[in-house]
């Protein structure tokens, strides 16, 4: 089980993860753009964030750089829409630990997550 | 290749993109879903609504990403409230969430389940695009409109000067289970954009028909 942090602009995509997630882990937080996210982590600190790429205001990408370097250990996966490989090297080059690709399915999304925990 | 055989070519691209978004929506929802498009047509903004046969004084829905790198340009997805409230209802049925807000005409979740639609379609078509004619494009979060059709078209007007006010307008029905909901996808490329689509499938296609 773990405190999962989940950040996606879009509300939908949110409540979607948080369906697949419960009860088997529980939701630290949540937040619309990279900005907010940096924010939560800091005051959270939660076992594992899923990582949406494109938001307003801050993409996925800059919040997980931003995230590493203050926190080296942050267990972060990225969640992208199909066909973005170089936004996917790009993550992982900013610290990601891995990456589930949308549209999400519950068992590969719980399957990333438990890897990590 | 004249441009009657560049515009089948560019339905079939299609096809394969509203395969795509039948098989995303499955995998999401646990559903069978279909997408079909029923025709491509080439088209100023000006005239979409003419085409869709929606009056400029109807109020619709849509959803628009903006699209950028070897490509850039927009992707509008257009329906009426009446569909954009039965799509989502079978899109938040699924996470227990149907309940309708009668002041509003659309709720936060609602707009909500139809931007992450718009985005699927917006992936599923700029992905197949990029897998065919070998090229990146990235693309920006989705912005939400109910509004006035004609609202609609001056702000597609507004953001496409300087660039080209000429798209594509895919005729699409999706059909999720027993329901089927007639949606409008309008790809609306910049005009060096359009250029770069018409000669990529013609190359494209000269390359099918002498085995390369």
């Amino acid at each position: 089980m773990g405190n999962i942090l989940i950040v996606d602009d879009s509300k939908f995509m949110r409540e979607l993860l948080k369906k697949f997630l419960v009860p088997k882990h529980t939701i630290a937080g949540e937040a619309e753009n990279g900005l907010i996210a940096t924010e939560k982590y800091k005051e959270l600190k939660p076992d594992l964030v899923l990582m949406d790429i494109v938001m307003p205001n801050m993409d996925g990408i800059t919040a997980t750089r931003n995230i590493i370097q203050e926190h080296p250990d942050a267990k972060i996966i990225m969640c992208t829409s199909v066909g973005q490989e170089e936004k996917v090297k790009a993550s992982i080059e900013a610290g990601a630990r891995g990456y589930i690709t949308k549209p999400f399915q519950s068992d590969k999304v719980l399957k990333e997550v438990d890897s990590l925990l | 290749m004249n441009e009657v055989e560049k515009l089948r070519e560019i339905k079939r691209i299609a096809d394969t993109a509203a395969k795509k978004i039948a098989d995303s929506m499955a995998a999401m929802f646990g559903r069978g879903v279909v997408m079909r498009i029923s025709a491509v047509n080439m088209i100023t903004i000006e005239n979409i609504p003419k085409f869709i046969g929606i009056s400029k004084e109807e109020i619709v829905v849509s959803s628009y990403i903006s699209f950028n790198g070897f490509l850039s340009g927009s992707v509008l997805c257009v329906l009426s409230i009446e569909n954009a409230r039965e799509i989502a209802d079978i899109l938040l049925a699924e996470m227990g969430e149907s309940q309708r807000d009668a002041r509003l005409i659309l709720t936060e979740m609602e707009q909500s389940s139809i931007m992450e639609l718009g985005n699927i379609i917006t992936s599923s078509f700029i992905d197949t695009w990029s897998n065919k004619l070998s090229f990146e494009v990235s693309h920006d979060p989705p912005t939400f409109a109910c509004d006035y059709m004609s609202e609609i078209i001056d702000t597609l007007l507004e953001n496409s000067s300087g660039v080209g006010d000429f798209g594509f307008m895919f005729d699409s029905l999706l059909s999720v289970t027993e329901h089927d909901v007639d949606l409008e996808v309008l790809v609306l490329p910049d005009l060096s954009s359009m250029q770069k689509i018409f000669d990529s499938v013609a190359f494209t296609r000269l390359e099918a028909s002498s085995g390369v």
